[in-house]
């Protein structure tokens, strides 16, 4: 019997593999294609229009852009990955508006079907909420596009107009509070540093450093955590 | 030739269909295969369901400000081009920085100059595109060993590893929370903050009292909404 169940975990453990391998396989040849299909669009305009393109005064703008934005691609998926898993990542990082759309529809979507981040239930949530996502904001986007002349003016209606200038703090209240308050013996250091740090830098610039600065304050909050944790320990025994 | 007739004319725009349909192939691809591993480890259907129609509706809202990014751009970059960087891992401060940085490398004011000509705009095209790589380039090359090595934490930490993923989620929470709680120079945003937080708060209090799950499903998009709309209400009292 022992035996068995042993046999039974060791070909669940193996299905599992074979299922993540077949993730990241969909995952890189998918982006793989997507960046080929990006670079394809200026290339392509390039050939077609005969235009002679100057390539070191694109390289002076480019690589100080790659400065700030190369880096905020990289912390951003060491950030974001463990909570949306391997599947959702390469899919996020494809379409983008991560922190303001896609985590919140994952993390959202994963409360729903009471399953907990970083477990392999919580990756097929993940995967399913990121992807209907991504092809609603395709569908607006395009909608949008076609019919930008007759919604510009409910976009930019003056009585609209704070409540859609607003949408982010409203997001963030809905998104963050309910995990804030839940787990507030972890977050009080986190929120702590990053209300003084706010004040110091101010809301402007806490946004531009956003992505810099998530490496630092996920640290501070598996510190915490951790401490916590051993608290818990302690008292236990 | 003005820029705009390249910008605004055929060829970039099945281009960029081209890329904008290869990415909704994706988002399915990936849909159906964890659909199907979903219903190999025994998530109830239901549960499945409700993951994507929750979503895709909360991700409406989202959207609009999209779309004012779009025509933000379009007086100077076209129809097209932001079409494709809004829909394919853009952002609106990125794009629009992006290309104004461009333009004057180019020695150009910016990218509203009306000596901006068709070189110009290509060239924006190629900034704005490789610039934004490297969050997919390093996917590509170090994700999988990334996520391998989580899994060995995991494994190997104990009760405390399990703990991680939700510690993460709160660092990035507060990241995003505070300067919109503490947005002093624009009042309206603590107030949106407050109202949205508590609402959330209230409505999840409200289902569990009255054992309604569909209230729970639906108080992320309710609760911003709430928000948004005290935010216009205040706006119009003060």
């Amino acid at each position: 019997m022992e035996n068995k169940k042993i046999n039974n975990d060791k070909s669940i453990d193996t299905r599992e593999v074979e299922y993540q391998n077949s993730v990241h396989k969909l995952g890189r040849i998918s982006t793989l294609i997507v960046i080929a299909l990006i670079v394809a669009v200026p290339l392509t305009m390039t050939i077609v229009t005969g235009v002679k393109i100057d390539v070191s005064k694109m390289m002076v703008a480019l690589s100080s852009l790659l400065m700030v934005f190369g880096i905020v691609g990289v912390t951003e998926v060491l950030s974001y990955a463990p909570i949306l898993g391997s599947g959702a990542t390469y899919l996020s990082f494809v379409t983008g508006n991560i922190g303001n759309m896609k985590l919140p529809a994952a993390t959202n979507a994963m409360n729903i079907a009471e399953v907990e981040p970083g477990t392999k239930e919580a990756e097929v949530i993940s995967i399913l909420a990121i992807g209907a996502s991504s092809v609603v904001t395709t569908t607006v986007v395009f909608i949008g596009l076609l019919f930008l002349g007759q919604l510009s003016p409910i976009l930019e209606n003056p009585i609209l107009k704070p409540g859609l200038d607003n949408m982010m703090p409203a997001l963030m209240g809905a998104f963050a509070t309910p995990y804030i308050v839940g787990s507030f013996k972890t977050a009080r250091v986190p929120l702590g540093l990053a209300m003084i740090v706010t004040v110091i830098l101010g809301s402007e610039s806490m946004n531009t450093y956003q992505s810099i600065l998530l490496p630092l304050f996920i640290g501070v909050s598996v510190l915490s955590t951790h401490l916590n944790y051993k608290k818990g320990l302690k008292k236990a025994k | 030739m003005n820029y705009m007739n390249v910008a605004n004319g055929k060829v970039l725009f099945i281009l960029c269909a081209i890329v904008i349909s290869f990415v909704l192939i994706q988002s399915i691809l990936f849909i159906s295969k964890s659909w199907k591993r979903g219903l190999e480890i025994g998530l109830d259907k239901e549960k499945m369901k409700k993951a994507i129609v929750s979503s895709a509706t909360f991700s409406i809202i989202p959207s609009l400000p999209i779309l004012l990014i779009l025509l933000m751009l379009m007086p100077t970059l076209g129809k097209f081009f932001p079409w494709l960087r809004l829909s394919v891992l853009g952002s609106g401060t990125y794009e629009y920085m992006a290309a104004d940085m461009t333009a004057t490398a180019l020695g150009f004011k910016g990218m509203a100059d009306p000596n901006v000509d068709v070189a110009a705009f290509v060239t924006v095209m190629w900034v704005m595109s490789l610039g934004i790589l490297s969050g997919p380039i390093f996917n590509i090359i170090a994700l999988k060993k990334y996520d391998s090595k989580l899994k060995d934490m995991s494994k190997s930490g104990g009760g405390f590893m399990a703990l991680v993923p939700g510690a993460m989620l709160v660092g990035l929470l507060c990241v995003f929370l505070a300067p919109n709680l503490l947005n002093f120079k624009n009042p309206l945003s603590i107030s949106t903050t407050i109202v949205s937080g508590i609402s959330i708060l209230g409505l999840g209090t409200l289902s569990k009292k009255l054992n309604n799950k569909t209230i729970q499903e639906f108080a992320f998009p309710v609760s911003m909404i709430i928000g948004m709309m005290s935010s216009i209400l205040i706006g119009m009292a003060i």
